[in-house]
């Protein structure tokens, strides 16, 4: 008996916990396709279904302008990510030299360094390097924040590739960067899902910089745009939930196909350090 | 290649410098160079970004050392990162506890439960505003029919707005403690329940004396990294109540941003920021000093 009880308590706070995670998607989700009319009466299922939110959106906002601003930011710090995360994982996890833990070590302080500390003199070295108002502004600095946890989270993948494979082709007089290119990055595919998931999803979600950073309407990206049009004076909710949904679309998209790789990558690098 | 003889027998290649050289280029340009502008600029009375100020030695610091919002707003930091680190912790190892016992429930939890924290601060913000507004937020209405309240609650914007910002970010980051936690659950050898269970330990037991000792190797993960994450968020903060009512939410970082963007005082922010960091910086030594995993 009190085992039963036990059993059911457990299966209503598992419950519970689900709700808690699943009901803010669902109410923003169920709320964008409510009419004008009816979006402020929090009916747990529409009345009648619309998708002049979503029309509205993509025709009067600028919500295009600021999903262009983003695939560019995004996919530019997700390409440099990844060159620079692999050829350097490839040399603190492959190689022994001097200095190694130094450089592991100016790494790590970087991915804990509170970047709100940088807001004010990235802002006053952008202005003087005039990279001002410029996507690229935003790509350098998301490849700041991104790449050391990356490099972290290499560690595990390169860990689970046996060093006797790289030493076997090195006797086939395969030189080090062929090694790389043909016997660790083949293998390595998982490790690379983590990196661009990872570099994608940060800067996808950077909100800080971007809102210091780029000032006109075409390089905002879109974290900040809907703050734009959240924090209008009278809250467009339908323009606000349906810019919230079309936002998470491509990462829960993205997520549903290498998120296994990335929490791989994320528990490996944790329980290792 | 360029091979040079390197110590008995090791060869000295250029080649790992070579590779790992692009990303540390690459942090020196944006973290290095800031980082000594934004000490540069601390002796300065520059006002507006693009202006010149002049050298006021340390008249900032000691503007900043005097000014009571400064502490008043590590009063709130302080509140902030305790806060949620507790909440995230408990909600955390419940969530890691619950599922450990089911392969197939921790597998979906594992690969699902981390979504709240990859989905954009901004989106969350809105997720909960929406949720909890004053006037036509769902939970109102509920708890209003329920005859639970007589009156909305003001819960972004009023009094409480501390605590409703820690729920907030802690729905957002629980998972990723939740998953950081279960990672290292599964370190711990199954064989020391056993064995203590046919000791005749009890579950607390088991937990204070084989769980707790068997995370150690991830509380450098959760201590210091989580803690110093923690200190720096602000967009939850700054997009929901940006920093009030009457700065009941001006942590460190909304301080900082405002000091530089709203007023316009960039020497004098700069200053607050190098001394953030100075106080970050003994904290973190500190912390990794503490849990650092004892070398074999």
């Amino acid at each position: 008996m009190k085992k039963l009880l036990a059993k059911a308590l457990k299966i209503i706070i598992c419950l519970l916990l689900t709700i808690l995670i699943i009901f803010p998607f669902y109410w923003i989700l169920i709320s964008s396709f409510k009419s004008g009319d009816t979006i402020l009466v929090p009916d747990l299922w529409p009345v009648k279904w619309t998708l002049i939110h979503y029309k509205e959106l993509i025709g009067i906002t600028n919500y295009l302008s600021a999903l262009r601003a983003s695939i560019i930011v995004a996919v530019g710090t997700m390409i440099i990510c990844l060159i620079i995360v692999l050829l350097a994982s490839y040399a603190l996890y492959r190689f022994d030299f001097k200095g190694r833990s130094l450089f592991e070590r100016i790494i790590l302080i970087t991915y804990i360094f509170p970047s709100i500390l940088l807001v004010v003199p990235v802002y006053n070295v952008m202005v003087k390097v005039k990279l001002i108002d410029s996507p690229l502004a935003l790509i350098i600095m998301n490849v700041t924040f991104a790449a050391p946890f990356c490099v972290w989270l290499m560690r595990g993948f390169f860990k689970a590739i046996p060093i006797s494979l790289d030493e076997s082709a090195a006797i086939d007089g395969a030189g080090k960067m062929a090694v790389l290119y043909k016997i660790i990055i083949p293998i390595l595919k998982p490790g690379i899902a983590t990196i661009v998931i990872y570099s994608f999803i940060s800067s996808w979600t950077e909100y800080t910089f971007a809102s210091i950073l780029v000032s006109s309407e075409v390089n905002k990206t879109l974290p900040v745009a809907l703050h734009a049009i959240m924090g209008q004076y009278t809250v467009r909710w339908g323009h606000t939930t349906a810019g919230a949904v079309l936002t998470i679309l491509p990462i829960l998209v993205a997520f549903t196909f290498i998120g296994k790789y990335f929490i791989s990558g994320l528990t490996e690098g944790a329980v290792k350090e | 290649m360029n091979l040079v003889k390197h110590k008995a027998g090791r060869r000295f290649s250029i080649l790992p410098y070579l590779l790992i050289a692009p990303l540390v280029l690459w942090l020196i340009l944006t973290i290095f160079i800031p980082v000594i502008n934004v000490i540069l600029e601390s002796f300065k009375n520059t006002t507006y970004v693009g202006t010149k100020g002049e050298n006021v030695g340390l008249a900032n610091y000691k503007s900043v050392l005097t000014d009571a919002a400064y502490w008043k707003s590590w009063g709130k930091s302080l509140i902030w990162v305790v806060g949620c680190t507790i909440l995230q912790t408990i909600l955390g190892f419940s969530v890691a506890l619950l599922v450990r016992g089911n392969k197939r429930i921790q597998k979906i939890a594992k690969n699902w439960m981390i979504i709240p924290w990859i989905i954009p601060t901004i989106v969350v913000g809105i997720m909960w505003q929406w949720i909890f507004n004053g006037s036509y937020g769902i939970l109102n209405k509920m708890l209003m029919s329920l005859n639970l309240i007589s009156k909305p609650l003001n819960l972004i914007g009023g009094k409480g707005s501390m605590l409703t910002l820690i729920f907030i970010n802690v729905w957002h980051w629980f998972p990723f403690t939740a998953v950081i936690l279960l990672a290292g659950l599964a370190t711990i050898p199954k064989e020391l329940y056993e064995s203590a269970s046919v000791d005749g330990a009890g579950g607390l037991r088991k937990f204070l004396h084989i769980t707790l000792p068997g995370l150690s190797n991830i509380t450098f993960a959760l201590g210091v990294v989580g803690t110093l994450w923690c200190f720096n968020i602000f967009d939850i903060i700054w997009t929901l109540t940006s920093g009030g009512p009457l700065d009941t939410t001006t942590t460190v970082p909304i301080y900082i941003y405002r000091g530089a963007f709203k007023s316009f005082k960039i020497g004098r922010t700069s200053a607050a920021s190098v001394l953030t960091s100075l106080i970050l910086l003994v904290f973190a030594i500190i912390m990794i000093r503490a849990t650092k995993p004892k070398e074999e």
